[in-house]
């Protein structure tokens, strides 16, 4: 089955329809998205072990198992990702993209707490002057996003290639992603994320 | 009545003051008039204003958290409305700049915000435009940029430096053109041997076939053509054939992409050489041969005479079969065809077997979205460099991207070299290696 009729059939749930939609001229979504969405389950995944199973869990409970009803579909999701090793050339559905952006969002939610943690120890360890790498916390964070993100890019892509050069480039990347899931805790978060995905690709 | 709103989180508290519509006898509790503003955040810092303040601080939040979220500056719609308030990245201290300018008191006020205090700032201003009993009319009115602000991901430097150096490549070349010596007469090259070069022709129309473009195939030119590939030697070989079948496979169905246009059955016969160029090709079977044009036939034929000369071809029926490409020798195998030289010996087979077990269980992440085992058939140099494979059952043929053989396959080791032979040159050992759904590799003699 490929990942671009997953939803055409089915309704579009509720949950989805508080993202507006926006003009891309017929174009699927934009494979900076898909690489976006990807980067940050991934981050999500390095902040707390498990995170795979979790994010088809919030799937069921958001009601939006018609869009994202398995993990291979799931799968299928991810590998739209343009950098990843086993990406497919398929493009994201709007749908597709917005109910990962609303699993992201909650996940990040639940999260708050050491995201905040995290956010504040980078901060201390930047104004000290220190390398973030020598606190505890974001060690073990950034050692689990190394970790997901060298297993499953793929490493033939210069871009790719630059990041395994300079694990300070990777950690830079990491932290950005961190920053951005926490302001996609927040009230309006994640239709600001969402909207922010969709800059300078709009026509 | 005033109404006083009070929003708090850690780092940030937004109290509004102000009043409802100010119509007689209505109590609601609604505020729409806004009078007074008080922002504290941190533990120190109080910004105050009216109601131009406000909105004014809700735009330029709202706009720079975006540009912080996309990595797209949105300073130009901040200078375009001379906002009084506006924000500035101060990447060094990873700090926020804040800033509010009095025009009319000529004075400006700024405080450097942590990521985590311009959150809670955005968070409070969230929750009071979420509030519809807080000013209804403000709402979150945010939407993308357009593509004419997308910056490139390359910095300046490098995207000047192609153009750069073509411009300093012409004028280089115009440079040496200088230097060449003009010629001093010209003779007609089309005259034949022995025949005096006549006065330049007064009938314009006369000179109309010598002008034609270089580039486009003359009439003749096409007659030799078709005389030359009646005359080239055909291909027989099946292990030949086969090879040069496979690789057209894989180059037009690579090149095909627009497969959701195609509604009929378009067949064409196609002329390859050994190295697998197409030197011709024409509509067969009742294809018309104008429906090329929406195949990447067109793209992929290679436009030289000398090479069929010289080199043996072979014809083959291409079928473009809505989304399906099906090709076959035009004239079928006579023969069985065999994988090209084999390696026989048991023991660097049981060698090689292992070893490419061992590589291909640490390349593949175990993930496949078929739903039934990927089944190949893998050529393997006696050093262990898989020099060619091919699926060889339906999942195979479907998901071939989810398995790391076309990262990790390198057809040099044996010798092929698209545009010189497409057969291995060195033995190969052949395996079937089957990719299970559960994520595990099997790799046996073929």
């Amino acid at each position: 089955m490929s990942a671009t009729s997953v939803a055409e059939k089915s309704q579009t749930p509720l949950v989805l329809s508080q993202l507006p939609n926006f003009n891309l001229g017929n174009q699927p979504c934009p494979p900076h998205v898909s690489e976006h969405l990807d980067q940050l389950l991934i981050a999500i995944e390095a902040l707390e072990l498990g995170g795979a199973e979790k994010i088809l869990t919030v799937a069921k409970q958001l009601e939006l198992d018609s869009i994202i009803k398995n993990r291979v579909i799931l799968w299928q999701l991810r590998v739209t990702n343009p950098w990843r090793r086993a990406h497919t050339r398929k493009a994201m559905t709007m749908d597709q993209a917005k109910a990962l952006i609303v699993i992201i969002s909650h996940l990040a939610r639940q999260l708050t707490v050491k995201i905040r943690q995290l956010i504040s120890a980078e901060l201390e360890m930047r104004s000290r002057h220190l390398p973030v790498q020598n606190h505890f916390q974001l060690f073990t964070y950034l050692d689990h996003f190394e970790a997901y993100f060298c297993s499953r890019m793929n490493i033939r892509r210069t871009k790719i290639d630059a990041y395994l050069e300079s694990s300070e480039d990777l950690d830079e990347l990491a932290l950005k992603l961190l920053n951005q899931l926490l302001f996609c805790t927040g009230t309006h978060g994640v239709k600001r994320l969402w909207i922010s995905l969709f800059d300078g690709e709009v026509s | 009545m005033s109404i006083i709103r009070q929003y708090s989180l850690p780092n940030c508290t937004l109290i509004l003051e102000g009043m409802g519509d100010g119509e007689e006898g209505n109590f609601s509790d609604t505020m729409n008039v806004l009078m007074n503003v008080q922002c504290v955040i941190g533990s120190n810092h109080t910004i105050t204003g009216g109601k131009i303040f406000f909105k004014s601080l809700v735009r330029s939040v709202s706009n720079y958290v975006q540009g912080f979220l996309s990595g797209l500056e949105h300073r130009h719609v901040n200078a375009a409305n001379q906002e009084m308030v506006s924000l500035l990245h101060l990447p060094d201290s990873y700090r926020h700049r804040l800033s509010i300018n009095q025009v009319k008191e000529n004075t400006q006020q700024s405080i450097d915000l942590t990521t985590a205090e311009l959150f809670d700032l955005m968070e409070a201003i969230d929750q009071c435009l979420a509030d519809n009993s807080t000013l209804p009319e403000l709402t979150l009115k945010e939407k993308p940029l357009p593509r004419k602000y997308r910056r490139s991901n390359e910095p300046i430097v490098k995207r000047l430096g192609p153009p750069v150096l073509g411009l300093a490549s012409i004028a280089i070349a115009a440079g040496l053109s200088l230097l060449l010596p003009t010629p001093s007469t010209v003779t007609n090259p089309n005259l034949k041997p022995g025949e005096q070069p006549t006065t330049e022709s007064n009938n314009p129309e006369e000179d109309q076939p010598s002008e034609e473009a270089p580039g486009e195939p003359k009439i003749g030119d096409l007659k030799e053509i078709e005389s030359a590939l009646q005359s080239a030697n055909k291909i027989e070989d099946p292990t030949e054939l086969q090879f040069i079948q496979r690789y057209l496979k894989r180059t037009i169905g690579e090149a095909w992409e627009d497969r959701a246009t195609n509604t009929g059955e378009n067949q064409f016969k196609v002329t390859a050489t050994r190295d697998g160029s197409i030197v011709e090709y024409a509509g067969a079977k009742g294809t018309s041969d104008s429906l090329a044009e929406a195949t990447p036939l067109p793209a992929l034929k290679y436009n030289a005479t000398s090479k069929i000369n010289t080199e043996a071809i072979a014809d083959f029926l291409v079928v473009f079969d809505r989304q399906r490409l099906e090709i076959s020798p035009w004239d079928g195998y006579k023969g069985k065809a065999s994988f090209g030289p084999t390696i026989t010996d048991s023991a660097v087979l049981g060698k090689l077997e292992g070893q490419l077990q061992a590589n291909l269980k640490s390349a593949w992440d175990g993930v496949t979205a078929s739903p039934e085992p990927l089944v190949f058939r893998v050529g393997v140099t006696a050093d262990g460099e898989i020099a060619d494979f091919e699926p060889r059952n339906a999942g195979a043929i479907g998901h071939q991207k989810d398995v790391p053989l076309e990262t990790l396959v390198n057809p040099t080791a044996a010798g092929i070299k698209p545009g010189t032979t497409l057969v291995p040159q060195t033995e190969l050992g052949q395996f079937k290696v089957t990719f299970s759904v559960d994520g595990d590799v099997q790799v046996e003699p073929w």
